[in-house]
């Protein structure tokens, strides 16, 4: 009986044209050795022969019965098209049908999968480029920091001279007192604020087409543009004031390739 | 034999597949992670870089009202306060302003700060650099 029925599917086994002879060796050998099981896979490798023809093995992907997962879909049909070619049709309909059984009840586990893989990458992604941001970052700031220092410097060393120093270096008594009230104004601002500020101003420049919102906004943007310039213009204030009025000679030489393009940018935002 | 084949080819494929899932997974977290990543340490430097710089450009400044009033007025410092405002340039001259991840940083920070609170003293000047204390070092313990 069994026998019988083993031959009827063994030639439907080769009536179906992909079929390699040594594979359709193996088959006969594991029908045999497996017939107990014969009945069911039978019944089974039939009604899937028809359904899933090997030579038309991409067509199962858009068979969405037991895909339903885009992600996994992908995985197990590169999987499912290597067993096709390695094996016989009634064994990876099996190995299809236990994966499908498998699949419904690990969905949340493949999931989990994916989600922790991700969350792995993104750490390692993390990881590999933050040293190349910062990199740009200090790079981009440096630059208008060490100026904003510059200022405090200049006015802070200035007004802790004694009087008859600063006589000597700032011959115009007016002059003299244009530079206690940069001193001051330096004063006021403390690291934390200049840092704030410096952090409006590059919102501000990357933002740059939000002026034209609306009356109301635009006045707001106005206040904060002067607050956020002010470290750019006290720049300027000092350093054309302490070249026209003064003897003292600056070192901006670490500041120097980008002065004249920065200050520029600020003289075009200021107007 | 062929049935136990089988089998272990199946979990294969199941084991496969958990290693398939965690991998693209792997690879989309990834490339997001390169993205923030490079958005934060962007941020992160953008902070660092200015409290650098402006303590650097503070040290400076006050180098150059020096050194202006010490060529007009020779006279205006003593000879050994001349020497440590001598130093302080030099290794302000050496500081690599935009080199971030150059090690000996830190150092060179400590050692300008030394000098420059060095040559304050012997002034008898109330001069110091303010945002130190808190920002900077803090911002370098931070990271």
């Amino acid at each position: 009986m069994a026998q019988s029925r083993e031959k009827g599917r063994e030639e439907e086994v080769r009536s179906a044209p992909e079929i390699e002879g040594s594979e359709i060796g193996s088959s006969s050998v594991s029908s045999v050795s497996s017939s107990r099981l014969q009945p069911r896979r039978g019944l089974r490798s039939r009604t899937i022969l028809l359904r899933y023809p090997p030579d038309m093995g991409e067509d199962h992907a858009s068979d969405d019965s037991w895909c339903d997962d885009g992600l996994s879909s992908e995985v197990s049909d590169s999987e499912l098209n290597r067993e096709q070619k390695r094996r016989h049709d009634h064994f990876y309909t099996v190995s299809l049908l236990r994966f499908k059984a498998f699949k419904f009840q690990n969905q949340s586990a493949s999931l989990t999968q994916v989600y922790m893989g991700y969350r792995d990458g993104i750490s390692a992604g993390k990881e590999s480029s933050a040293q190349e941001g910062f990199n740009i970052g200090f790079k981009q700031s440096v630059q208008d920091g060490y100026k904003w220092g510059i200022v405090r410097g200049i006015t802070s060393a200035f007004a802790s001279l004694a009087d008859h120093s600063k006589e000597k270096l700032v011959k115009k008594i007016e002059d003299r007192d244009k530079f206690h009230s940069l001193y001051e104004s330096s004063q006021e601002i403390s690291a934390d604020d200049a840092l704030k500020m410096y952090h409006n101003q590059l919102l501000q420049k990357s933002q740059p087409d939000k002026k034209s919102e609306g009356n109301v906004e635009s006045t707001r943007l106005a206040e904060e543009d002067l607050e956020c310039n002010k470290l750019g213009s006290l720049y300027i204030d000092l350093t054309s004031f302490v070249s026209d009025s003064s003897e003292m000679k600056l070192n901006f030489e670490l500041a120097n390739d980008e002065t004249k393009i920065i200050e520029k940018g600020w003289k075009s935002e200021k107007c | 034999m062929i049935k136990t084949r089988d089998t272990s080819d199946v979990f294969d494929s199941v084991v496969l597949l958990d290693e398939r899932l965690c991998q693209e997974g792997f690879q989309d977290g990834y490339k997001d992670g390169l993205v923030s990543g490079k958005e934060e340490g962007r941020e992160v430097g953008l902070k660092m870089g200015f409290q650098v710089g402006e303590e650097l450009g503070f040290y400076q400044g006050c180098l150059d009202v020096w050194n202006s009033l010490i060529q007009i007025d020779p006279g205006a410092f003593s000879s050994r306060l001349q020497k440590s405002i001598q130093q302080l340039g030099d290794l302000l001259g050496k500081y690599p302003l935009l080199d971030p991840e150059n090690e000996d940083v830190q150092e060179m920070m400590d050692a300008i700060r030394l000098k420059f609170r060095i040559i304050s003293a012997n002034m008898g000047a109330k001069l110091e650099y303010k945002g130190y204390p808190k920002s900077s070092t803090q911002g370098m313990e931070d990271i």
